[in-house]
């Protein structure tokens, strides 16, 4: 089994740096290789954010990738788990 | 509404378009405000851009019930602004049917997910369903920021934590629901997240706490002004980029009529009991101490533990008639004494008088020679009482001087921090009276209790049947004679006669069965059942009083003092001499006597016993000590001709020696003496 990949993102999740965190995320997308997302330099995220990080979900569904989010700040856990999404983000 | 923010993008061929989006954005977002009796809901939306992503709607429901639904479309721009508007109709249709608002957002979600899902779009959505005629409300979330309860006159708000799943995200999901109530004043709010995202000047975020600042600042204005003051007071809070999001806002201001004002049911804080017992077991309350800003009673509104209850068992309300030396404190539930004082709780017919008797505080010198003062409460002088001025006082005395040529009558306590000389002391007057009441009510009560038994076995007799004793009462009153029972009315004057006022109307009883029964008695009409029971009951509150007064008899009538010289001293409690001793004086107390220095030439006598260091003779005169049988003499050094009494005997200190003597109660008995 490969080695997993593991990215850094650091700043807000926001509408202005979503588009560039998924692409960034999608491109380390393989089939059969993890991809790991390092989010604890992450202090906030809004809904477009949100909807970021459940797209990820389904794109790495979709290729067959497995993809990991680790270290949620506080702030960052409270919002998906307000919305909900809490469970989807990482099932 | 204005927009926020005008960064929009330079698109020169669309602004037309944008406009025409813009305008029937402004339709259907524009402030709304419904008024339902004095209960009203108003609600708007800014958009950030020029038009926006989030949807508010007020929709009524029939029969003072409203569905209010806050909604958050995820993007920005025309593509937003178009789902915002299928997600509207969705709701208004779907509203037609449905009556539940978790069904509502279930089917939102269901009737958009095959077009949310292909765009990677969600949304979030917060419904309630508020009956303003039952004042409740239900709440259910699809991922919404959560819905905020402001209680009426409440300085924070409570989060109505409903949970859910935002939409779009999955097909076919649940959706739970809170139920609040909204009583008379409360507020609940719905808002987006773009209030609470908005940054701060310092780099925080607004946040919960600064939306729910601004808020209660905000309720109890009318309401059409709420929610534009709420746009302004977050831009007032926010840095120039700091809002980056669409301002929306619902509130519902519950209305319903105002709770009635509860029963003044009492709790006494002073010693922790409850008015009602207070005034059923005791006749005049054991007035607890209170100092100025105590409390001295809490109401505590429709509380079943504050119900008196009367001598048959039901339950009945005290309801507070007035109030003297107290305040209502801070919130209106508690009494405050006004001043340094005595506690008293009184009844007056049905209803309740609580007091504070200060303390009277009074400067010797501003006292006339001669001049009396007479005060229910305790008094206090500030200076020598040495003009032959008299004090009486319901309570305790307090002289900070001596006192010479002076009277001072208490119902409590004495005590004079100097010497006395040439003075009266009365103490523990108010005690004297409850031990007299107390004997008189027992004599009754046992009187009764009898005459009861006699007219129960006589009601057995076959020669004494109903018609019979109503036929006659001269069989009866012989019989009662021979007895040798006082006649009944003779009976209910000398227990009037006995019984202070106060006593007497705190027991219904004594009001309400004695004139009839009498008037039985005069009328020849006595009869068995209801006026035996009334007999009965009236023996049973009397016999109650009497152990009351009997309880109080017991209340301190102490006298402390530092010497005592040609004075009478006559206490209830005890005496206590620290100083140089007494000379020439006559005391009289039915607790201990205690003499911490010399008794020269006295008369003292005691119920409990003598104490002193040691005894003489003063002006010519031997000391007198006497105790009953079953009290003690100890006297340190008594010299020759100092009399000791207990019971019947009598010694006579034949040379100086001390003097320790006891007589138990079975053996002066048993001697004959008495």
């Amino acid at each position: 089994m490969a080695e997993p990949k593991r990215i850094r993102w650091e700043g807000a999740l926001d509408m202005g740096a979503v588009p560039e965190f998924v692409a960034a995320v999608q491109a380390l997308f393989e089939a059969g290789v993890s991809v790991e997302v390092d989010l604890s330099g992450v202090q906030f995220i809004d809904s477009t954010g949100v909807a970021g990080l459940l797209n990820l979900r389904r794109t790495a569904a979709g290729q067959r990738a497995a993809l990991r989010f680790e270290g949620f700040q506080p702030d960052v856990a409270e919002i998906l788990e307000i919305m909900g999404v809490a469970g989807l983000i990482n099932n | 509404m204005p927009t926020v923010n005008r960064k929009t993008p330079a698109l020169r061929g669309r602004e037309q378009d944008w406009a025409v989006a813009r305008r029937v954005q402004d339709m259907v977002l524009g402030a709304k405000e419904v008024r339902y009796g004095n209960a009203f809901l108003v609600g708007g939306s800014t958009p950030f851009h020029e038009v926006g992503g989030d949807y508010f709607d007020i929709l009524p429901l029939g029969e003072g019930c409203f569905r209010v639904v806050v909604a958050d479309i995820m993007g920005k721009g025309i593509g937003a602004a178009m789902l915002m508007m299928m997600v509207r109709a969705a709701v208004r249709a779907l509203s037609l049917t449905i009556t539940r608002p978790g069904e509502l957002v279930r089917a939102v979600n269901g009737l958009l997910y095959e077009d949310l899902h292909p765009l990677a779009s969600f949304l979030t959505m917060s419904c309630v369903d508020v009956d303003l005629e039952r004042g409740r409300a239900v709440c259910a979330n699809g991922g919404h920021p959560y819905p905020i309860l402001f209680r009426a006159g409440a300085t924070q708000g409570e989060k109505i934590k409903v949970r859910g799943c935002m939409l779009g995200v999955l097909c076919d999901r649940e959706f739970e629901e809170t139920i609040v109530d909204l009583g008379y004043g409360d507020t609940l709010l719905l808002y987006s997240d773009g209030f609470i995202e908005a940054m701060t000047p310092e780099g925080g975020l607004v946040g919960f706490t600064g939306l729910e600042k601004i808020m209660l600042s905000l309720l109890g204005q009318p309401p059409s002004q709420i929610i534009p003051g709420a746009v302004s007071a977050l831009i007032a809070s926010t840095a120039d980029d700091g809002i980056r999001d669409d301002l929306t806002l619902a509130l519902v201001g519950a209305g319903g009529r105002e709770p009635a004002p509860p029963q003044d049911d009492m709790v006494v804080l002073a010693d922790s009991r409850r008015v009602a017992d207070w005034l059923d077991q005791e006749g005049q309350p054991n007035a607890p101490a209170v100092f100025a800003g105590q409390a001295a009673a809490v109401r505590v509104p429709g509380h079943p533990g504050t119900q008196g209850f009367s001598a048959e068992g039901a339950p009945r309300t005290l309801t507070l008639q007035g109030l003297r030396g107290v305040s209502r404190g801070s919130d209106a539930d508690t009494l405050v004494a006004a001043a340094d004082g005595r506690l008293g709780v009184f009844k007056v017919g049905e209803k309740v008088l609580v007091e504070v008797l200060p303390v009277h505080h009074q400067g010797a010198d501003t006292l006339e020679p001669g001049s009396s003062i007479d005060y229910p409460g305790d008094v206090i002088i500030d200076g020598d009482l040495d003009k032959g001025q008299t004090i009486t006082a319901g309570g305790n005395v307090h002289v900070l001087g001596k006192v010479v040529g002076g009277r001072i009558a208490a119902g409590g306590s004495v005590v004079a921090a100097g010497g006395i000389i040439r003075t009266e002391i009365q103490a523990g007057l108010v005690a004297s009276d409850f031990a007299r009441v107390a004997a008189a009510l027992t004599h009754v009560a046992e009187r009764l209790g009898q005459m009861a038994e006699t007219m129960q076995a006589l009601m057995e007799r076959p020669a004494f049947r109903q018609q019979d004793l109503q036929g006659g009462l001269a069989p009866l009153l012989r019989v009662l004679a021979q007895q040798k029972f006082v006649s009944f009315p003779g009976l209910v004057d000398a227990a009037r006669a006995a019984l202070s006022e106060r006593i007497v109307h705190l027991y219904p009883a004594f009001n309400e069965v004695l004139p009839s029964l009498l008037r039985a008695w005069q009328d020849g009409q006595f009869t068995a059942s209801t006026d035996l029971a009334s007999l009965e009951t009236l023996r049973r509150q009397l016999s109650t009083a009497a152990q009351t007064a009997a309880l109080l008899s017991t209340f301190a009538g102490h006298v402390r003092i530092m010497h005592a010289d040609h004075s009478n001293i006559t206490a209830q409690g005890s005496v206590s001499v620290t100083g140089s001793g007494v000379y020439r004086c006559r005391v009289v107390a039915q607790g201990a006597i205690v003499i911490a220095g010399k008794v020269l030439g006295d008369h003292l006598q005691s119920d409990t016993g003598v104490v002193a260091a040691a005894v003489g003779r003063g002006g010519g005169a031997a000391t007198l000590v006497a105790i009953p049988v079953g009290g003690y003499v100890d006297l340190g050094e008594a010299t020759t001709g100092t009399e000791v009494r207990i019971g019947s005997r009598v010694r006579s200190v034949d040379r100086p020696q001390p003097v320790r003597w006891q007589v138990p109660k079975e053996e002066g008995n048993r001697s004959g003496g008495t």
